[in-house]
């Protein structure tokens, strides 16, 4: 029973901090333009998040459930050494991806407890497959952003509106796109919050699980989401309402296509992907060198450093045990 | 929900027609002051057209001050407000300059010789034509945006016609007779009138600029 409150306690807490790291990439230029507030927003994304946790989230669980094979606490080391992980980035403020953290720690811990012969293949098979959607997605997100802003932008300057109404409808946009980015969240990132615990917890149904993984989720954006939600846009490159509206839109449909497809990935990277999309077609000087290079700097560390953790973790706590 | 949402949207448009029609009535009666003017000097008259003058500049004050409160208690893009602002800011700085160039000629007590009353007429007209185009660009800017960039490009052709009107008038008056205080004078208040031109050019720059960010 300890355990279960421990590993709940540690599974919430890596909720929370997604939650606080992402809701800034969902409607961050929608709150910090004053579209909408933050309380509304966080409660649309909260409400979306568990939606898609619900209706959609269950192939990326499957996905990290089939890769977790850690019996005893090792889940617990998995989601502790991402947690750790992510503080670690936090602290050195270099970009961190949830996604990449938690597998990271899946990976050493499975490496560390040695690998039985029938399942290398399939663990391994999903890793491949992971690190393949860890590349595609800042790459699709910034073709969907290019393709979005060449067709909405045509259409846009087509619109026989004022300027007003324009503006209005990029406003609508940015709350419609946040919405559906945030159940595509859900659909895609929920898996890094429970995955590892479904095999744990095998009297709870998944879906439940999804939905409190989800809500954890939400309860970060409330809590700890409105910093990241306010100053969104300052970085890369200065996102007007209409680029921020493209770059979630290349965000959310990349988050929504790997999730059904059973991927977690990154919603930052999308954001990045996304970014640097527009970037290309508004002028690369535009962008912020030093801060790509910290963002290719966090995309290689993370898994690391949170591999290193859970192997170590896991041969100090555990290895040495004959029953974990 | 779309009350809350979009309700000083409405309410910042019914503005915008309410400075505009004060706009064109700031101008109208400039033209009519100018007109009254050129033709039989009325001094009576004059007081009068620069009181009504005044009285509209001040409406269309207390109409920016609305709405510049309205923006910032809206939900449009910052970038917008800030749009929105300055342009209502440049258009009364027309209105302002019409205003100064009929005074002038009430405080300063200015005649204009009859040599000169047609080509003075000429340049008050070719400014008419520059505001009132200007203010279809900004009705076209709250209707359908796309289609101010003509009457902007257009604004920027009848101020340099009134820059052509300008140089010849001025260079017509040190030509003539008269004494070269009453040429000052004179010189003065045609830069003074086209003036009102020059800020109708600044703010269909403006406008442009707010039309080339919004170019996707």
């Amino acid at each position: 029973m300890p355990f279960s409150f421990l590993s709940a306690g540690i599974g919430a807490s890596l909720g929370l901090s997604l939650g606080a790291n992402d809701g800034g990439n969902l409607f961050g230029t929608a709150v910090a333009t004053r579209v909408i507030s933050f309380r509304f927003a966080a409660l649309l994304a909260g409400i979306a998040i568990i939606a898609g946790a619900y209706f959609q989230g269950g192939d990326a669980i499957e996905t990290i459930q089939q890769m977790t094979k850690a019996p005893g606490n090792g889940p617990l080391i998995i989601v502790s050494s991402s947690c750790i992980t992510i503080i670690i980035m936090t602290l050195l403020q270099l970009p961190v991806s949830t996604s990449q953290s938690l597998v990271g720690a899946i990976m050493g811990v499975t490496i560390s407890m040695g690998i039985a012969p029938g399942e290398t293949e399939i663990i391994f098979d999903h890793l491949l497959k992971m690190i393949f959607c860890w590349i595609l997605t800042p790459i699709g997100s910034g073709i969907i952003a290019m393709v979005c802003y060449y067709c909405v932008g045509a259409m846009l300057n087509n619109l026989p509106v004022s300027l007003l109404t324009r503006d209005k409808l990029i406003r609508s946009g940015l709350i419609a796109v946040g919405t559906y980015s945030a159940y595509a969240f859900g659909v895609n990132n929920t898996a890094n919050v429970v995955g590892v615990f479904v095999d744990s917890y095998p009297n709870i149904n998944p879906r439940l699980l999804a939905v409190l993984g989800a809500s954890s989720i939400a309860l970060g954006i409330f809590l700890f989401g409105r910093g990241l939600m306010e100053t969104i846009g300052a970085g890369l490159i200065r996102l007007d309402g209409f680029t921020a509206l493209v770059v979630v839109m290349g965000e959310a449909v990349t988050l929504h296509f790997f999730g059904v497809m059973g991927i977690p990935v990154s919603a930052s990277q999308a954001v990045v992907g996304g970014v640097l999309g527009i970037a290309l077609i508004r002028g690369p000087e535009a962008i912020d060198g030093k801060l790509l290079k910290n963002i290719f700097t966090g995309w290689l560390t993370t898994p690391l450093i949170s591999f290193i953790l859970a192997a170590a973790g896991y041969s100090l706590l555990i290895g040495n045990n004959t029953t974990p | 929900m779309g009350k809350l949402f979009w309700g000083k949207q409405k309410e910042v448009e019914s503005l915008i027609v309410q400075f505009c029609q004060k706009y064109k009535s700031a101008l109208d009666l400039y033209v009519t002051g100018m007109k009254h003017f050129l033709e039989n000097n009325d001094r009576a008259q004059l007081a009068a057209d620069v009181k009504a003058l005044h009285v509209m500049e001040s409406q269309a004050d207390d109409i920016q001050s609305q709405i510049s409160k309205v923006l910032y208690a809206s939900s449009l893009f910052p970038e917008s407000r800030g749009d929105i602002l300055k342009l209502v800011e440049s258009l009364d700085a027309v209105i302002n300059k019409s205003e100064t160039a009929l005074r002038m000629i009430y405080h300063q007590y200015i005649e204009i010789p009859e040599t000169f009353n047609a080509d003075y007429g000429y340049l008050v007209e070719a400014t008419r034509e520059c505001t009132r185009t200007l203010r279809k660009a900004t009705e076209f800017l709250f209707d359908k945006y796309q289609r101010s960039s003509d009457y902007i490009l257009k604004v920027d052709q009848l101020e340099s016609k009134v820059d052509v009107i300008e140089f010849t008038l001025i260079e017509k008056i040190f030509s003539s007779e008269i004494d070269l205080s009453r040429k000052m004078l004179l010189r003065d208040l045609v830069a003074n009138i086209s003036n009102i031109a020059d800020r109708a050019e600044d703010a269909a720059g403006r406008m442009q600029i707010m039309l080339i960010k919004r170019k996707l």
